[in-house]
């Protein structure tokens, strides 16, 4: 899977983070350099490098160079133009923004108030709000025509002026870029939170919410937080109030799977308003190795779940999607509701995927997930990728 | 079964029963299914005693837009958080199973 | 958290027998008694399985300030707020006179008289000033009889002039003609195509139960009704044209061949009435009329029907248990007037009668017919309607009819999901609240929702065609 940051070498050290849009276009017009980095070709002079934010060479460094020159580390080597990096002072190399990417999202914060048995980004408690005023300050370079930008964490409602004025920038300067974060819904039962973030009257936002049952208690103790169903609900019921579009979130695993159909009912009868409700397959990083033994079951397992899970939400007229699940351990009556959710899967797959003839259309997994899925996943025929996509084309309205 | 109260003095209370169908029952069987029937209102009662308070506050919740239970939750001011939602377990000492 | 709870028919009368339990927000959950006795009394703990469904389902909560209180409030509010947003339907009595004599019919009056059982234009005019003063979302106009068509006239100049001012105004607006089909032509089929109005005919059942049921000179109803649904589909389109039978003493025992009428007629449903207690019904009873379980013995026959039907591959259904299954299994409001709590009669209907009066619904107006003026709410001219429904007597039948404090109602397990109508427990107990164990609509309720309950929890095909019903899929 991707890396997305990391510690650089560099002569020239910037003074203070530096932020750009790569370009390998050594004479762009000098009014625009100052917001450019430029990521070097062969032959590329000390005297090109003038004017230009950073200069990123894949080469051996040139010391005299008077712009910030760093060395592309092997792991960013995906880079391309029209791709957003930061450089800091320590040093280091964030990407921001990759133009080839399904999605992509700022990492605001990595502290959290809950502590999910599952989390793929746990917790910390140290103060990082250098990674929001990165993320404040990364908007004015983002591409106008960006389609959708993810918010994420840890929690990023807790530094929550910050969070508003992330909101605020990214209305005012990217407007067309849809936004969704990534939230537990907890602050939001405070109706004032909620009302500030409807004021800003984000043309396209949406919250993705968690909710893994409908018994308080089962849904407290996986995310590890005493209280925190009554406050997602009463977040849920305050958002709904002002405004706010609310997608639910559903990791499916052994501690879900007992009260997962009770879920939808429950979702089906109390939150039917929901803008969409998402089933995600287990990630295999973060917390679940450690908790593995309560967590793991096969996907297999859980086919007739899966189903009766979107049969019900679906008839109630709620939209439901499937993510990280690949469609040969899914279901048929299904298939229609998974998505591609996953970018950069092909980079890891196993040697059956990449004989499959619907690989392209398939969430795929992760790649922390393959050893786990090596066993079970199955390529599909042309004859069944024939019979898939007739399946998905009767489901278009 | 229907039943009619033929007359009530203040210790007494006499109900006459008779089978709402046609069906065929003995005196006992009556009887019988009148004391379950009672007993089961015994548990209404109960039933309502113990929910009482909520019910009022169920009902007077759907007609007030702000939270009865929780007053803080509409006052506090964004960016404040008086009951601590934003404050990990581990912090706060809260115990979960 | 507060539900009810009434044990289940043809169940052991002990602790092993199942009891339904209904909580507020019209979620329900089938348990053994012995569970329910220690679900109230505390005295043993239930089963973990069965806490987390309790729980999940609002029946049980940790503590009184959870989160589950705010979700069954939302549910009361919703319920509540059709009562709140003001009179969706408007009856519009274009005429008394018919060219039918059926028996059961409360109101029509065969005769010639204009002027003395035809609605004017003026009345109707006025009638759509009240009617476009509510607050309602959404506005439906509903033009019923005798034969609203004998006074064609009428009909046209009110639809027009509906249609034009719902247009004007920006307001969605329904429009649906109830009548025999016997005397319509192409002309008013293509007047009614060109202004969306969808028509409302009786289908009683074969043509033999449908003629008997209806006389008319000729005695041909039923083969001028079914030329007329046919006319109507041709030139307004498949959709515009719905039936509904009237079940007689010569209906019962005749299900399968009503319903099979309807399939044959290409309806994908049919909505199994009985007879209403009211006028003429009441003074021909001995001839047409039948007891309550008689009825249930029909009614539910005729569900059974309509589920083998659909397992055969029919797609046909019966739409008062389907309305009563959105009830039961969905959020979502079904908008039926009859049975709402409190009561959908003024509130939620009203009835502009032929003779320039106003009524609170069309079982009122009927009752009316009889000489009970009783719930007669003013004059159509010279009110507004502001000042119909400040008329005291009004906020009393109101308040009298919320079920939540009717005896008999307030304990019963199925109150979430059944409504009153004083009207026709005035008309058949003489008080608007009634006995409820007298009352031929608690009886039939009561049967429908124990024999759903039941079909529900059996879990099978039944169980999810009659979710399908319900509108789940």
């Amino acid at each position: 899977m991707i890396r997305l940051s990391g510690p650089v070498t560099a002569t020239v050290l910037p003074d203070q983070t530096i932020l750009g849009r790569l370009t390998s276009d050594a004479s762009t017009p000098t009014t625009l350099r100052a917001r450019r980095i430029l990521i070097e070709r062969e032959g590329v002079s000390a005297s090109d490098r003038c004017g230009f934010a950073a200069s990123i060479s894949r080469g051996d460094l040139d010391s005299a160079s008077e712009t910030p020159l760093v060395k592309l580390p092997q792991w960013a080597n995906y880079l391309a133009d029209g791709d957003i990096v930061a450089i800091t002072p320590s040093p280091s190399l964030h990407v921001i923004y990759r133009r080839n990417a399904t999605t992509n999202s700022l990492l605001v914060t990595e502290r959290c108030s809950s502590n999910c048995i599952m989390c793929s980004q746990p917790p910390t408690a140290r103060d990082d709000s250098w990674l929001y005023e990165l993320a404040i300050s990364s908007i004015e370079h983002l591409p106008e025509d960006a389609t959708e930008i993810g918010i994420t964490g840890g929690e990023p409602l807790l530094d929550f002026q910050r969070f508003l004025t992330l909101l605020y920038r990214l209305k005012t300067l990217i407007p067309r870029t849809a936004v969704h974060v990534l939230t537990n819904g907890r602050l939001l039962a405070y109706l004032s939170y909620a009302q500030a973030i409807s004021d800003i009257r984000h043309p396209d936002l949406m919250f993705g919410v968690p909710l893994y049952s409908a018994n308080p208690s089962r849904h407290d103790f996986i995310v590890q937080a005493r209280g925190a169903f009554d406050q997602t609900i009463r977040g849920i019921l305050n958002a709904k109030r002002c405004g706010l579009r609310i997608e639910l979130r559903v990791v499916l695993h052994e501690q879900s799977a007992p009260t997962l159909g009770q879920l939808a009912r429950f979702i089906a009868r109390h939150l039917p308003y929901v803008d969409q409700v998402a089933l995600m397959g287990l990630e295999h990083i973060g917390f679940v190795k450690a908790n593995a033994k309560v967590l793991k079951s096969s996907l297999s397992n859980y086919s007739s779940l899966i189903e009766e899970f979107v049969t019900t939400l679906e008839s109630s007229g709620i939209n439901t999607v499937l993510f990280n699940m690949p469609i040969c351990l899914l279901p048929e009556s299904v298939w229609p509701a998974a998505r591609q959710s996953i970018s950069d899967w092909k980079n890891d797959m196993p040697e059956q995927c990449s004989r499959c003839a619907i690989q392209s259309e398939c969430s795929g997994f992760f790649s922390w997930n393959v050893d786990e899925y090596k066993q079970s996943v199955r390529p599909f025929s042309l004859a069944e990728a024939r019979h898939f996509r007739s399946i998905l084309r009767r489901r278009l309205p | 079964m229907i039943g009619q109260i033929v007359t009530t003095t203040e210790s007494d209370c006499i109900v006459e029963l008779k089978p709402a169908s046609n069906e065929l029952i003995s005196e006992d069987q009556m009887s019988s299914r009148l004391f379950i029937a009672l007993g089961d209102f015994v548990l209404r009662e109960r039933l309502e005693h113990e929910t009482r308070n909520i019910r009022e506050l169920i009902v007077r919740q759907a007609f007030e837009r702000s939270n009865l239970q929780w007053p803080d939750l509409d006052s506090a001011r964004p960016g404040d958080d008086p009951l601590r939602f934003g404050v990990p377990d581990i912090e706060t000492g809260r115990t979960h199973t | 958290m507060p539900f009810s709870f009434t044990r289940l028919p043809s169940q052991p009368m002990d602790a092993t027998g199942k009891a339904v339990l209904v909580n507020q927000a019209g979620e329900h959950i089938i348990l053994r008694m012995s569970d329910v006795t220690r679900l109230i009394t505390r005295e043993a703990p239930l089963d973990p399985t069965l806490m987390e469904r309790l729980h999940a389902g609002l029946f049980v909560t940790h503590n009184p300030r959870s989160s589950g209180v705010d979700l069954v409030a939302q549910s009361v509010r919703s319920k509540l707020s059709t009562l709140m947003s003001g009179t969706e339907l408007h009856l519009f009595v274009a005429t008394l006179r018919c060219d039918h004599s059926c028996p059961y019919c409360q109101v029509s009056r065969v005769s010639d008289d204009r002027t003395a059982y035809d609605m004017t234009i003026e009345d109707a005019s006025a009638g759509l000033d009240i009617m476009f003063a509510s607050p309602s979302k959404c506005l439906k106009l509903e033009v019923q009889g005798g034969e609203p068509l004998l006074n064609y006239p009428l009909v046209h100049e009110l639809v027009r002039a509906a249609r034009k001012r719902a247009r004007e105004e920006g307001r969605p607006l329904e429009c649906v003609v109830t009548t025999n089909l016997a005397n319509i032509t192409p002309e008013m089929c293509m007047f009614f195509r060109d202004h969306d109005v969808l028509l409302s005919t009786s289908i009683d059942g074969p043509s033999d139960l449908h003629n008997a049921n209806r006389p008319r000179p000729g005695n041909d109803a039923f083969q001028r009704a079914v030329a007329g649904i046919e006319l109507v589909r041709n030139i307004c389109g498949v959709d515009s044209v719905s039936a509904l039978p009237t079940t007689t003493r010569r209906s019962l025992g005749r299900v399968r061949e009503i319903v099979d009428t309807y399939v044959g007629l290409g309806f994908s449903g049919v909505f199994l009435r009985p007879l209403s207690p009211f006028g003429f019904a009441v003074k021909t009873q001995s001839a047409i009329g039948y007891d309550t379980q008689d009825f249930i013995d029909h009614y539910l026959e005729g569900l059974d029907y309509c589920l083998e039907l659909w397992k055969r591959g029919y797609q046909f259904r019966e739409h008062y248990a389907s309305l009563l299954l959105r009830r039961m299994l969905t959020p979502f409001d079904t908008g039926y007037v009859d049975l709402m709590s409190p009561a959908g009669a003024g509130s939620a209907v009203l009835v502009f009668n032929y003779d320039g009066d106003v009524y609170i619904s069309d079982e009122a107006r009927m009752l009316a017919e009889t000489g009970e003026k009783l719930f007669r709410l003013g004059t159509i001219r010279g009110s507004t309607r502001e000042h119909l429904l400040a008329k005291p007597q009004f906020a009393h039948w109101i308040r009298d009819s919320m079920n939540e404090a009717i005896p008999g109602c307030d304990w019963c397990a199925f109150r979430t999901w059944c409504g009153t109508d004083q009207v026709y427990h005035h008309a058949t107990q003489g008080d608007i609240v009634g006995i409820r164990s007298l009352s031929s609509f608690c009886q039939r309720n009561m049967a429908v929702f124990n024999w759903l309950v039941q079909k529900l929890d059996a879990d099978d095909d039944d169980s999810r065609i009659l979710r399908a019903w319900g509108g789940l899929g």
